[in-house]
């Protein structure tokens, strides 16, 4: 129970009543007009419009699809043989038992598919 | 003013390039956008103009609107920053308040029908009292009270700290108090 006097009470609750009626004013009869007019002036947005940072995930997509390309070029089956028999080496040092030489590779190009994805999904997205 | 569902359809097709669901967004803002711009600058020219650039602005912002925060918080964000713009020292003076008193207000008590009844002279006494309060407080009164927002989506609108934006209600009410207490007292 509140232990303020009455007087105290009845002026906060005063206070509180003016907080919450305060009055809005209604807004301008001309303001949504003047607003659309000044939308209708603008010239037309571009249809696809992409945030910086689409830009920068874009350009980093297309560097790494040129350097995997690029790189692929350059690969020999042997070479291609000790990049799996490295990774192999790799997991199991990490404790991740392989069941198949082809399974660190297929879980690369899964992981880079689901990374393009989501890319093209944000992108998508973004400009819908 | 527009539903939540209503509104996020009418956001995404604005955000396709509708203008008309725009002018639907502007309908249901208007009110509280030009009545915040007008708290804070105190001329009514200067608030419809203010409200103008800020519905213009949401506009042309709008692709980059990702919906992570409500939209009238985004858009309420837009107005504050623009009031910031328009008067530096607002956002000087509001930042100043520190979290000396952050104690949380109560929430809106419920209505007792004798103090409506007898209260209606000192209310618009107290009114205007609210209208006399430094630009800052009115801005936070208007977010909390009027538009019934809690103090983390005013602390967003506002950029700034969460304990500024208690301690601004608590001084606002505490100064409103301050000022009815002078009243009664004259009165005696």
């Amino acid at each position: 129970m509140s232990t303020l006097p009455h007087r105290e009470r009845a002026m906060d609750a005063a206070v509180d009543d003016a907080l919450r009626t305060y009055p809005l004013r209604p807004a301008p009869a001309s303001l949504a007009p003047r607003v659309m007019a000044r939308l209708r002036a603008l010239p037309a947005p571009p249809r696809f419009r992409l945030a910086w940072i689409d830009y920068a995930l874009c350009l980093l997509a297309t560097l790494m699809a040129a350097v995997a390309l690029t790189f692929w070029r350059f690969v020999t089956p042997e070479a291609l043989q000790r990049a799996q028999e490295r990774l192999i080496v790799f997991l199991q040092h990490a404790g991740l038992a392989t069941p198949r030489p082809e399974f660190p590779l297929a879980l690369a190009a899964i992981g880079l598919a689901a990374a393009l994805l989501l890319l093209g999904v944000g992108v998508w997205r973004n400009s819908s | 003013m527009a539903s939540g569902d209503d509104e996020a359809g009418l956001v995404r097709r604005a955000k396709a390039g509708e203008a008309e669901a725009f002018g639907a967004l502007v309908l249901a803002h208007q009110q509280f956008v030009y009545n915040l711009a007008w708290r804070a600058v105190g001329n009514e020219q200067e608030a419809e103009d203010l409200a103008q650039e800020a519905f213009v602005r949401a506009w042309q912002a709008l692709p980059n609107f990702r919906g992570q925060s409500q939209f009238r918080t985004w858009l309420y964000r837009i107005v504050t920053n623009l009031c910031y713009n328009r008067l530096p020292r607002l956002r000087r003076d509001l930042a100043a308040l520190g979290v000396a008193e952050a104690a949380d207000l109560p929430d809106a008590p419920e209505t007792n029908p004798a103090v409506e009844a007898e209260a209606s002279e000192l209310r618009a006494w107290l009114h205007r009292a609210i209208d006399e309060l430094p630009e800052g407080y009115r801005m936070l009164v208007m977010l909390r009270f009027q538009q019934g927002l809690p103090y983390e989506e005013i602390a967003g609108i506002l950029s700034l700290p969460l304990g500024t934006v208690k301690t601004g209600l608590f001084r606002a009410r505490a100064r409103l108090r301050q000022a009815l207490s002078a009243l009664e007292e004259t009165a005696a």
